[in-house]
C-alpha cells in the first residue's frame, strides 16, 4: 500500500488524518509541522504522496509544494484545504498541486481522492 | 434544541433534575431520525444521492435538505415532510415532561410564559425557540442594534457548526458589544483579505477543553496545547466553511495561523468586538469576534 508523509501544523490534524489513512490501508511514514519540515522529511523518505495543509508557520504549504515539485516534478501532493481557501486552491494547482480534500475529513473522499492519485 | 433552553431554565427553577434534564434531552436526541435515513427510507433519494449529500456538507454551511433540493434529488415539499417526520422537538419535549409527571400542560405553559417573560423574549422568539432549529434561534440571541450583519452571520454559523461537529445540546446567550475581553485561555483564528477578521474560544478552559474532545475525539486531562490546537482546528474549519461562503459573495480572505494562549491574556478592541457565550454540557466559553477594528492581545 502507498506510503504517505502528512504535513499539517494542527497536532488535531495529523491524528485525524493518519487515523482515517492508517485505517484504510496505508502507511504513514512521516510527519511534519510545517513546510520546510515537510520538504526536508520528503528528500529524506521519498514517500509515495504527501498531504500537504496550506496555512503553515514558517513555510506554508504553497511554498513547500513549490520546493519540493521544484526538486522532484513527479512527487505526487495533495493539498489539504479548510473550505474558502480558492485563492489558495488555485495557487496550488498552478504549482502543480496532485489534487485537494477539503476539512474536516472524510474518510471515503479521502480514500478516494489517494486512490486516485497513487494510480 | 428547545430542551436545551427550557429545559435549563426548568432546571434553574428546581422543577426538573439535571439527571432528568440529561435524560430527556439524551432520549429526545436518540428518537430524532437523521435526514439521509429519512430520504433513502422514503424513496426520495437513492443511497449513492444520500452519501454524496453528506460529503457535500462537509464542504458548505448547509442543511442536508438544502443541498438535496440545489441537487435536484428532493424538492422543497419533500424536504418539509421529512423535517415533520425526524419530530417535532417541542413535542417530544412537552410529552417527556408530562409522561415523567414533571409537569402537566398547564404547567408547562405557566412556565413557558415566565420562561419568556423573564428572557424577555417576544412571542416570536419563543415560537423560534420551539421551532428548534438552530438558524432562527440565534437570530433571537444576536437581535442587537450594534451588532453588524457580517458578525451575525458569523456567530450563526459557528453556532451551526456547533450542532453539527460538537454538540447538539450547545446553547448560546445574548450577544453583547464589548471593548475588553480577559481570559485564562485563547483558541484564536484571524482572517485577512479584503477585511480583518478575529475569531476566538476563550475562557476558564473547561468550555474550550469540551470542544477539542468532541473535535478531535479524545480526551484531555488538562487544558494544554493539545487542547487549544484541537479548539484552533475546529475553528479553522469554521472560518473556512465562513471564508467560502463571503467568496461566494466575492469576498476574499486567507485564513491565517492559529493564535494560543495558554496564559492570562486581554483581547482589546477600539472598534466592534462581540462576546456571545456559548454553553457545552454547563461549561461556559466566549465566542470573540472583532471586524474591521484594531485589535490587540496582551
Amino acid at each position: 500500500m502507498a506510503s504517505i508523509l502528512i504535513v499539517d501544523d494542527s497536532r488535531t490534524s495529523r491524528k485525524i488524518l493518519k487515523g482515517i489513512l492508517e485505517s484504510e490501508g496505508y502507511e504513514v511514514v512521516g510527519e511534519a509541522t510545517n513546510g520546510q519540515e515537510g520538504y526536508e522529511r520528503y528528500v529524506e523518505l521519498k514517500p509515495d504522496v504527501v498531504t500537504m495543509d496550506i496555512t503553515m508557520p514558517v513555510l506554508d504549504g504553497i511554498e513547500a509544494l513549490k520546493k519540493i515539485k521544484g526538486e522532484y516534478p513527479d512527487a505526487k501532493v495533495v493539498m489539504v484545504t479548510a473550505a474558502g481557501q480558492k485563492t489558495k486552491m488555485v495557487e496550488a494547482v498552478q504549482n502543480g498541486a496532485n489534487e485537494f480534500v477539503s476539512k474536516p475529513f472524510e474518510a471515503e473522499q479521502l480514500k478516494k481522492i489517494i486512490d486516485k492519485v497513487v494510480g | 434544541m428547545f430542551g436545551v433552553y427550557f429545559g435549563k431554565y426548568l432546571e434553574g427553577k428546581g422543577i426538573l433534575t439535571p439527571e432528568q434534564y440529561d435524560s430527556i434531552l439524551s432520549d429526545n436526541k436518540n428518537n430524532k431520525v437523521k435526514m439521509g435515513l429519512l430520504a433513502v427510507e422514503s424513496g426520495y433519494m437513492s443511497k449513492a444521492q444520500a452519501d454524496e449529500v453528506n460529503m457535500l456538507q462537509q464542504m458548505q454551511d448547509k442543511r442536508f435538505g438544502d443541498i438535496a433540493v440545489e441537487k435536484g434529488y428532493m424538492t422543497d415539499a419533500q424536504v418539509s415532510e421529512l423535517l415533520k417526520k425526524q419530530g417535532d422537538e417541542y413535542l417530544l419535549f412537552v410529552q417527556a415532561l408530562v409522561e415523567k409527571n414533571i409537569l402537566s400542560l398547564e404547567g408547562i405553559q405557566k412556565e413557558l410564559n415566565a420562561y419568556k417573560k423573564s428572557g424577555r423574549f417576544t412571542a416570536l422568539d419563543i415560537e423560534a425557540i420551539k421551532s428548534g432549529d438552530i438558524d432562527k434561534i440565534a437570530q433571537v440571541f444576536l437581535k442587537n442594534e450594534n451588532i453588524v450583519p457580517t458578525v451575525t452571520d458569523y456567530i450563526a454559523l459557528t453556532a451551526r457548526n456547533m450542532v453539527r461537529f460538537i454538540d447538539s445540546h450547545f446553547r448560546m446567550e445574548k450577544v453583547e458589544k464589548v471593548n475588553e475581553y480577559t481570559a485564562s485561555f485563547v483558541a484564536a483564528q484571524e482572517l485577512d483579505g479584503d477585511y480583518r477578521f478575529f475569531s476566538g474560544f476563550c475562557g476558564d478552559g473547561q468550555g474550550i477543553k469540551l470542544i477539542a474532545e468532541a473535535f478531535a475525539k479524545e480526551e484531555f486531562e488538562t487544558v494544554d496545547a493539545d487542547v487549544l490546537d484541537a479548539a484552533c482546528e475546529f475553528l479553522n474549519c469554521n472560518n473556512g466553511l465562513y471564508a467560502t461562503k463571503l467568496s461566494n459573495e466575492d469576498v476574499d480572505m486567507d485564513m491565517l495561523p492559529p493564535i494560543m494562549k495558554e496564559e492570562v491574556t486581554t483581547i482589546r478592541s477600539e472598534g466592534n468586538m462581540y462576546r456571545v457565550p456559548f454553553y457545552i454540557q454547563d461549561k461556559q466559553v466566549d465566542l470573540i469576534v472583532c471586524i474591521e477594528s484594531k485589535w490587540s492581545l496582551d
